[in-house]
């Protein structure tokens, strides 16, 4: 039975944390005690915030803000970011010497098997990526990948697991290094790109799709920056893990895309930049193997 | 600061109030994450004797400002008063007296007038309500409000006329 005015959303808010004048807590106290809507608002409420931690885990919602407090300091951010990338310079030079790629006949998609269902066992697997969004921002920087090794995973981990590893996860610097059995969770910041492809070819030639897993069409970006569903765990293949992010304003069809990165001559050094139609931007993301077959 | 404490005791609040005002929950999860960088900025302020209500106008306020940069009008004309409260820029406010020469010089709440009207028209708090919130007395909310309403006002004619 309702025997009051309703009470604004705002003052229960104030009420659920004991943030208001003792009278006015006397008050709402009453009124819970005679009127049932208030009191399922108010249940409403708190099994809200256990949906919202259990979405969004308190530990790494904290590590996700203090990333992001870090990241509005500029210098810091980028200083960092830039010294791990020129440790590699040398390597990179000398890809960005190589002959332009060559551009085979266009494969077809269903050759480039989805990750979730391709890799074979003891190769790469997919597990269920908690429902997290990386949070790091740089205002104008266009499309790009965020990736992140998830700590603590095994591969007989289970998604309750898997979330709370998500928690102690490290952001991966372009040219960090990586090794056999990493688990990387793959994010993105579309940057207001409407469509895009994600995926990624390693130091044997193996391609693997992690965004759209199936079609030939790119997939629809969200907005903000994205997690895909599934994290990715690295392979035994040697000396790197090429990712790209293609982006496009308009839909594109990926299997040109993917043939260019087919068409690679995968050699010791990783890859460069794709040669792509000016409607398109890419984002490269390299990861160097350790341990892996040299 | 306990990063993880404060988001224990606020995030809840501060999500739902970004939901209810976004109707978007990459953008809510974003903005709230914006929110708590602003708290830790501005942590001196947490002193207060209630700082759930500097993270639900600071939560408003962030919201405001990234519906303002959506550049589209809403869907449901339910949103349309947020809309409107939202597109409203700084040189508007100062028009219209929200910014004072004081507040001006150090930069703050410049846009607590859109925030003040949100929680008078939008969460419909009383005028006393409001005025608690934005620590200002009953009557300067009622002075700017009244002003707001009037441009509010002025806003919709033009649109209906147009």
């Amino acid at each position: 039975m309702r025997l009051s005015a309703p009470i604004a959303d705002w003052r229960l808010e104030r009420y659920l944390l004991k943030q208001l004048p003792q009278s006015e807590l006397q008050q709402i106290e009453a009124l819970l005690s005679q009127d049932e809507q208030l009191r399922a608002r108010l249940d409403a409420l708190a099994r809200e915030d256990e949906l919202v931690f259990e979405r969004y885990p308190a530990a790494w919602m904290a590590r996700q803000i203090e990333t992001r407090a870090a990241a509005s300091q500029p210098q810091a951010h980028k200083k960092g970011e830039w010294s791990l990338w020129w440790r590699w310079s040398p390597a990179v030079a000398i890809v960005l010497t190589l002959a332009a790629l060559p551009i085979l006949q266009s494969p077809d998609p269903s050759t480039v098997s989805p990750l979730a269902t391709s890799i074979a066992p003891g190769q790469t697997r997919s597990v269920p990526a908690p429902q997290l969004r990386e949070q790091v921002r740089i205002k104008g920087d266009g499309p790009r990948l965020l990736l992140h090794r998830i700590a603590g995973t095994n591969r007989n981990m289970s998604e309750t697991a898997a979330g709370q590893a998500a928690a102690r996860s490290t952001l991966l610097e372009k040219g960090a290094s990586a090794a056999e059995g990493d688990l990387v969770m793959i994010q993105y910041d579309a940057a207001g790109a409407r469509y895009g492809l994600i995926v990624s070819v390693d130091g044997s030639g193996v391609l693997t799709r992690h965004y759209p897993l199936e079609g030939i069409q790119a997939g629809v970006l969200r907005g903000g920056v994205v997690a895909l569903e599934h994290a990715y765990e690295l392979d035994a293949a040697p000396r790197w893990e090429c990712f790209y992010l293609i982006t496009g304003d308009v839909s594109f069809d990926i299997r040109p895309v993917l043939a260019r990165i087919q068409s690679m001559d995968i050699g010791i050094m990783p890859p460069t930049a794709l040669p792509l139609s000016d409607a398109l931007l890419q984002n490269q993301w390299i990861l160097l193997k350790e341990g892996g077959e040299q | 600061m306990d990063v993880e404490a404060l988001y224990r005791e606020y995030g809840p609040m501060v999500m739902r109030r970004c939901r209810q005002l976004l109707k978007d929950e990459d953008e809510a999860l974003d903005v709230m994450q914006d929110v708590f960088v602003q708290v830790l900025r501005r942590r001196d302020r947490l002193n207060d004797q209630y700082p759930s209500s500097l993270l639900y106008r600071i939560a408003t306020n962030l919201s405001l400002n990234r519906i303002r940069d959506r550049r589209r009008r809403p869907e449901t004309a339910d949103d349309d008063l947020v809309y409107r409260l939202a597109i409203l820029d700084e040189n508007t406010l100062e028009q219209l007296g929200a910014a004072s020469v004081l507040e001006r010089l150090f930069a703050r709440e410049q846009v607590s007038t859109r925030t003040m009207a949100t929680l008078h028209y939008v969460d419909g708090l009383t005028l006393e309500e409001t005025a608690n919130e934005m620590g200002m007395s009953v009557s300067g909310v009622r002075k700017r409000l009244r002003t707001l309403r009037a441009h509010l006002q002025g806003l919709t004619d033009e649109t209906e006329s147009g």
